[in-house]
């Protein structure tokens, strides 16, 4: 076998990548600084939700963006596309529910109602889209769900019938116990059982129960629906600030398929540069104890993430660049420089949707295949791909179009892999 | 609006929620005088609350303002015996850098000993043992007794003494117009957050709004020239340094560096705005603190730096005289516009800084005694406020030790700043808040690096249970939080901070969008 496909970053997108060249029996290596966003995110696989209002039909609305704006991701890998990558996804790695044509609307950890394309079974029976009576669990150790608040947010927002808060005081060995301390517990049968003896009396007149998202990792499905038959009412999974612990399940599930399939993991070996011709990269330099070591490979995709996981930095100039190849990144446009300085706080219920700050937008320009490109359209290296959050001009977390982009690009670049190692 | 009147009698009516202000109600209510506070927003949200929290050994002024270095170093010693709690011993430096001359250092001693300042020159090798970050330099070092102190903290405690002393404070009332018939002042009609109207009817009217005085004076007919000074602050997410450093040279912007709490704070600007409502912080100020601090810690630029914020100093320039806003003395001044303008019943008191609070309220409520020809004394510099009764003063680790106590039975809400449950819930029986923004100033809670990212969902979940919030003050609550912290750190947007600033959106619009909760309803 030659040099494989070095894929650089551990998040969903570099993964997709990798995975799918592994099954179609390249040889793939991807290196990472630390596990990426999946950790940090919960696995619902968003193609668009607000475009700024919300969106029903993900797919019909991801080729009305891509029309609106040429420059964002979308434009160039078209709903098809992304069709495609969420079907292989979730085919590949299962226990997904969706993507249908309609968004599914889930509801969050204040009360929110979430649109999402697709999510795992655990998350999907939350779907607001039919009224019910919902209990949400508080879990009496965990800082990170408030089901008060969330169940009156809810109740008010006219999404459920009725919504309660169920209390659960089963001991934890502290007051204070994380959500990953929650998910081995939830492997432990006289823990389950102790949440469900606490559960029933509260149930009454309840249709379905959402728990803060913590039951557990490789085995939350069977706890899942085990919860199910005990409780004889549906079970729902509700996603929580970081970390995301179905995140960590669907992560240990797409590198187990990865390895699979024939694929290398490094984690802890981050990228500090490379070292290019005046056409391609030909190699990447890894930190490693000691010294650098360089690693060599047939193609290049770079999976670092945007401005949230380090893959590109801003400077105090305000200036975005891109550590390892120091790739040409189309600037935002510059702040002001001044901002109105804070009044006394305004009477509550200002409910205006905040600005972007749109420094966030920065991100790398790519071609038709997925190379980045400088500003007068040229690709910058011939074996140089770019993928998920690296891209620009989508503001994602608001859009909820992060996941779709990630799948979506990182499954096109495949394709690109793939068919030139072909020729 | 309203049909019905609230209506409320009393000796003294204190206009302004600043440390005079409630340094004045204390101090009336002391002297047994019925006294009532009114402020327009929360307690300590106008420039007492945005200052870098420098209790002043008075060094800084012992060249260029005698009388108020004196002033400084007599109210140090005061507040630290009655303020112990608000107040960390961190003591001062005062340093030639190599850009200051070194000469300065001459006139500086003098000027202490001449003040009445405790000054003592230590080598620079001391001086670079105690601060090993120091710029190594540097030529002369000076020791004084500078410390931190906890602004808000030592507010709430003057309020509860106060109150204590049966004095009403009454936060986010607004003065819509003072009650004037025939240039006699009997008082002020005010609105409330919900639009009820109180008349508030005082022998005596205390004007003590700083840098607004000139507005609420205008309200009786006088006019009180105050000129804004915009000064700019920068935390930094370590505290980079254990004591205060101050560079010793004449003041100037971006010379002190204070460390608070978990943070340090380099400040500061000082720059006349025209109206203290309406000013900016620019990038460029921004480039020149961080490049201050750089002078004073080298490798300063290097440290996150977590927000920005600003204050306007309240400083009265007597009518005919005209000056660069660093030129105009730091004393304060009070007016009896009586015999000034011709205006009975209400008095100003503006200018000073955050130590001298107490002296200032002092003299004011003083002058209240004199016009209401009262004979009552003043007992604020003895009585030890609230929680400061044990004499021992604030010291960094409080919080992680408290912690440690009750690691395994008290839950965290927020790391950064150390807050557990037990003290949020205690903090609301006290104060019954559902505004993040209150809570913030009362705990510190969403000050540290991830500006509430994390914490405010957990705060505002407490609050929901604690308080009974309702579901739409609850969401407003949260947005309103997040947008006050994203103004902060807007002009820092760099490095870490920017990654943090990614995380915090995406932690809420991505995880919990909250834009849209309730959008159904």
């Amino acid at each position: 076998m030659g040099a494989p496909v070095v894929v650089i970053g551990a998040g969903l997108a570099g993964l997709t990548c990798a995975t799918r060249l592994a099954e179609q029996g390249l040889a793939v290596l991807v290196l990472a600084t630390g596990q990426g966003a999946t950790h940090l995110a919960p696995p619902l696989l968003d193609v668009l939700g607000y475009v700024p209002d919300r969106v029903e039909h993900p797919f019909a609305a991801v080729d009305e963006l891509a029309a609106a704006m040429p420059a964002h991701p979308y434009a160039r890998l078209g709903a098809a596309t992304v069709r495609t990558a969420l079907d292989w996804f979730t085919t590949t790695v299962g226990g997904f529910v969706g993507p249908g044509d309609r968004n599914l609307l889930l509801p969050t950890a204040v009360g929110g109602a979430r649109p999402t394309a697709a999510a795992p079974a655990t998350m999907a029976g939350g779907d607001l889209g039919r009224p019910r009576r919902v209990g949400l669990v508080e879990l009496s150790a965990l800082r990170d769900f408030h089901a008060g608040l969330a169940a009156d947010v809810l109740a008010r927002g006219g999404l459920v019938q009725e919504a309660a808060a169920l209390r659960v005081a089963t001991p934890t060995g502290g007051a204070d116990t994380s959500p990953m301390r929650y998910a081995q517990l939830f492997t432990e049968t006289e823990f389950i059982e102790a949440v469900v003896a606490e559960l029933r009396p509260q149930l009454s007149g309840l249709d379905a129960v959402g728990f803060p998202a913590v039951l557990g990792f490789d085995t939350a499905e069977r706890v899942w629906a085990r919860l199910q038959d005990s409780l004889g009412v549906e079970v729902f999974e509700i996603a929580l600030p970081p970390p995301s612990i179905p995140g960590i399940r669907f992560y240990r599930r797409l590198v187990a398929r990865l390895r699979a399939a024939g694929g290398r993991v490094e984690i802890g070996s981050p990228v500090r540069g490379a070292r290019t011709d005046q056409h391609k990269v030909i190699g990447v330099r890894v930190a490693t104890a000691g010294r650098d070591r360089e690693v060599a490979g047939s193609a290049y995709v770079l999976a670092t993430g945007g401005l949230r996981a380090g893959g590109l930095l801003a400077g105090e100039d305000g200036r975005v660049r891109e550590p390892i190849l120091d790739l040409p990144v189309p600037q935002p446009p510059q702040p002001t420089g001044d901002l109105p300085v804070p009044q006394p706080p305004q009477p509550t219920g200002d409910l205006a949707t905040s600005p972007v700050e749109p420094r966030l937008l920065a991100g790398l320009a790519v071609d038709d295949v997925g190379r980045p490109v400088d500003a007068d359209g040229r690709v910058c290296f011939d074996n140089l791909y770019a993928v998920g959050a690296t891209l620009g001009v989508a503001a994602s977390w608001r859009e909820l179009s992060g996941h779709g982009i990630a799948l979506a690009s990182g499954y096109q670049v495949a394709g690109s892999i793939m068919s030139r190692s072909q020729q | 609006m309203s049909g019905q009147q609230a209506s409320i009698s009393c000796d003294v009516l204190c206009i302004g929620g600043g440390s005079t202000g409630v340094g004045i109600a204390r101090d009336a209510a002391m002297r047994g005088l019925s006294t009532v506070l009114v402020e327009r927003g929360d307690l300590a949200t106008g420039t007492t609350g945005r200052f870098h929290g420098l209790l002043h050994s008075g060094g800084r002024y012992v060249v260029k303002d005698p009388a108020a270095a004196r002033e400084c170093a007599e109210e140090n010693i005061v507040l630290r015996r009655i303020a112990a709690d608000c107040i960390e011993d961190t003591g001062g430096l005062f340093v030639a850098t190599p850009a200051d001359d070194p000469a300065y250092g001459d006139r500086f001693l003098a000027g202490c000993r001449a003040s009445g300042v405790p000054v003592e020159e230590i080598t620079v090798g001391e001086a670079l043992r105690r601060e090993p970050r120091l710029n190594p330099g540097i030529r002369r070092a000076f020791l004084v007794p500078d410390a931190s102190v906890d602004s808000w903290k030592t507010v709430w405690a003057t309020v509860r003494s106060a109150q204590a002393h049966a004095a009403r404070i009454l936060a986010h009332h607004r003065v819509e117009s003072l009650l004037v018939t025939d240039r006699q002042v009997s008082g002020a009609l005010v609105v409330d957050r919900a639009g009820q109207r109180t008349r508030i009817e005082a022998r005596m009217v205390v004007n003590a709004t700083g840098a607004w005085a000139g507005k609420i004076a205008a309200m009786a007919g006088a006019r009180v020239n105050v000129r804004p000074g915009k000064g700019i602050m920068i935390a930094m997410n370590h505290r980079l340094v254990n004591t205060v450093l101050n560079r010793c040279t004449m003041p100037a912007d971006g010379d002190i560096l204070v460390p608070i709490r978990t943070v340090s704070v380099i400040g500061t600007t000082d720059v006349e705005v025209a109206d203290p409502d309406d000013w900016a912080i620019t990038a460029q100020e921004v480039q020149q603190m961080l490049q201050a601090g750089e002078m004073l810690v080298p490798g300063f630029r290097s440290a996150r730096a977590l927000r920005a914020w600003g204050g306007v100093r309240p400083l009265y320039q007597p009518e005919g005289e005209a000056t660069g806003s660093r030129d105009i003395t730091r004393t304060h001044t009070l007016l009896d516009h009586a015999s000034r303008d011709g205006i009975g019943g209400l008095l100003t008191i503006t200018g000073g800084k955050f130590c001298t609070y107490r002296l200032m309220a002092e003299q004011t409520v003083d002058a209240v005694c004199t016009a209401l020809g009262e004979n009552r004394a003043c007992r604020t510099a003895e009585e030890v406020l609230p929680d400061s009764t044990e004499h021992k003063h604030y010291w960094l680790g409080a919080r992680l030790a408290a912690r440690e106590a009750t690691r395994n039975s008290d839950q965290l809400v927020c790391e950064c700043e150390l807050v557990p449950r037990s003290r949020l819930l205690k903090v609301l029986e006290k104060h019954s808040t559902t505004d993040l923004d209150d809570l913030r100033r009362l705990l510190r809670i969403g000050m540290g690096p991830c500006q509430g990212g994390f914490c405010m969902l957990r705060a505002a979940g407490v609050v929901h249970e604690a308080v009974g919030a309702d579901a739409a003050t609850s969401v407003a609550s949260l947005r309103t939080f997040a947008a006050e912290r994203r103004k902060g750190v807007a002009p820092l947007l760099h490095g870490d901070q920017l990654r943090q600033a990614a995380l915090d959106e995406w932690i809420l619009h991505g995880v919990l969008d909250i834009d849209h909760a309730m959008a159904e309803s």
